[in-house]
């Protein structure tokens, strides 16, 4: 078989091994680049959804967090004035209990204070009574004499006097 | 005992249509790329978000070392053009068919015309590269640099530019293939001699075997083959990415 | 006059071959540069080890730089052996 001389150019072979190359590198694009780079942009893109995912996902946790916090520190206001008013209650429940309690024990004081008043008069006043027709009848039995009407009552109340304060 | 160093066989020839020949060089090479693009396919066959198949981490490791080399070479706004596919192809088919020499095949890229081809392509690229951004004045203004008397120099720098590219390709895998062809040669003789010393038919069987071929060329092979071929490939590529990248730098 | 021819051509054979061998004399200066060239990035390589990686490459890149005029004589005289011009021109 015919052979080329061992350094030797032939411009037939070169025109094919340039469209060779060029054939090549069309098959290589269609065949390698293309496919293996639109896999990794995928995988780069899926990547970069699950970190804005995730980035979404915290922040939603911060979120309610935040509103958890600001739900427990409401509650913990609301539950402390709940006892502060309760207590509140409880306070002015007993003092009105008391300033009652005290008003009916002034009453019920005054109300005997007052009956007592009112028997002693009562028993002063029987006494009185009883007293003077005593000491009349002593004093008639004692003084065998007549007595004015006159001396008489002044002498009862002189009696009386002595008496009241005896 | 005769060596015989050829360049590739003629397969078709037809003189009258302009010289016409399809050469073993580029049957060689179609082979290759069959290879290449049949490996393509087969790596990038059921391609999935989560890789679960070795094939497809090769082809990412693949895709991505030729990105980085040409995004770190040539600069980062090359990476979604046509150069990046170039520069793998180129760097694969001329690995390829450097190491095509391994299944005894002869070389592509031991044919002189393989290699011109491409740098002619190469350095066809480069001057529409510079035409494109210094203007075709400006082009033409760029060879007088520095002195008008400078012109002849760079004209010739700027032809010897593709020459010397391809003759670095085909003088380093040429001049494996011929010590490779050189040292067979010898050792076949070597081994005739040596073995027809043995008296009667046994000598005279043995000296036809080459038996001292064993060995010693492997290891030839694995520096002229395996490390020359992949090395002349990714020089190839560096240079072209270099010059390109030089020649759309408007800075020039 | 044949035999002019063939001892012309045996001239011309032969002084090829001479030049052949002489030409590739030019592998010498590629050989020190290259030495030249690793020995320098093995210094390098010694003083920062970190930058292995960038250092052999770039050491490969311009040691097949710097074998291009070795290769030149190499094709001379490749060209001198397998395809010798001069040859033809003896007629």
């Amino acid at each position: 078989m015919e052979t080329q001389e061992f350094v030797s150019i032939a411009p037939w072979t070169m025109i094919f091994q340039i469209a060779n190359l060029l054939l090549l590198m069309i098959l290589f694009k269609k065949f390698l680049f293309k496919p293996v780079t639109e896999i990794l942009e995928k995988r780069r893109m899926e990547i970069e959804g699950k970190y804005s995912e995730a980035e979404s996902a915290e922040a939603d946790a911060k979120s309610l967090k935040a509103e958890y916090e600001t739900r427990m520190r409401g509650a913990r206001e609301e539950a402390e004035q709940i006892v502060s008013a309760a207590t509140q209650n409880a306070a002015q429940l007993s003092a009105n209990m008391l300033k009652e309690t005290n008003e009916q024990a002034e009453q019920i004081k005054r109300k005997a204070e007052a009956d007592i008043q009112r028997e002693r008069q009562k028993a002063f006043n029987d006494a009185k009574g009883e007293l003077s027709g005593i000491a009349l009848d002593i004093a008639s039995q004692i003084l065998d004499r007549e007595i004015s009407e006159k001396d008489h009552d002044a002498m009862i109340e002189d009696f009386i006097k002595n008496v009241g304060e005896a | 005992m005769s060596i015989n160093i050829t360049g590739a066989r003629i397969l078709v020839s037809i003189p009258q249509f302009g010289g016409f020949m399809l050469t073993e060089t580029v049957v060689t090479t179609w082979i290759v790329m069959a290879l290449l693009v049949l490996a393509c396919r087969f790596m990038t066959k059921n391609l999935e978000v989560h890789p679960t198949r070795k094939r497809q981490v090769i082809a990412e490791w693949i895709v991505t070392a030729v990105q980085n080399l040409v995004g770190d070479t040539m600069g980062k706004q090359y990476l979604n053009t046509w150069y990046v596919p170039l520069i793998g192809a180129m760097f694969a088919l001329s690995a390829g068919c450097s190491l095509s020499s391994v299944v005894g095949a002869k070389a592509p890229t031991c044919d002189l015309s393989t290699v011109l081809g491409w740098a002619f392509f190469v350095f066809a690229i480069i001057t529409y590269l510079k035409i494109r951004t210094n203007g075709p004045w400006g082009y033409v203004k760029g060879f007088a640099a520095p002195v008008v008397v400078m012109f002849p120099m760079n004209v010739i720098s700027e032809v010897a530019t593709p020459v010397s590219m391809a003759l670095r390709h085909f003088g380093n895998i040429a001049s494996g293939s011929v010590i490779t062809t050189l040292i067979y040669g010898g050792l076949a003789g070597l081994s005739s001699m040596v073995l027809g010393l043995l008296p009667g038919a046994v000598g005279d069987f043995l000296s036809r075997i080459p038996l001292l071929s064993f060995g010693l060329p492997a290891v030839l092979s694995l520096y002229f083959d395996f490390f020359s071929s992949v090395l002349q490939a990714f020089i190839f590529c560096t240079l072209t990415m270099i010059y390109i990248s030089g020649a759309a730098d408007p800075g020039e | 006059m044949e035999e002019t021819k063939l001892i012309a051509k045996a001239i011309v054979c032969g002084l090829s071959a001479l030049g052949a061998g002489c030409g590739m004399s030019g592998g010498i200066g590629p050989g020190i540069g290259e030495g030249y060239a690793v020995g320098k990035a093995l210094e390098a390589m010694a003083r920062q080890p970190e930058m292995r990686g960038t250092l052999t490459t770039t050491m490969f890149m311009g040691c097949a730089v710097a074998e291009t005029t070795g290769l030149y004589s190499l094709i001379i005289a490749l060209i001198l052996i397998f395809a010798n011009p001069l040859i033809g021109q003896i007629g």
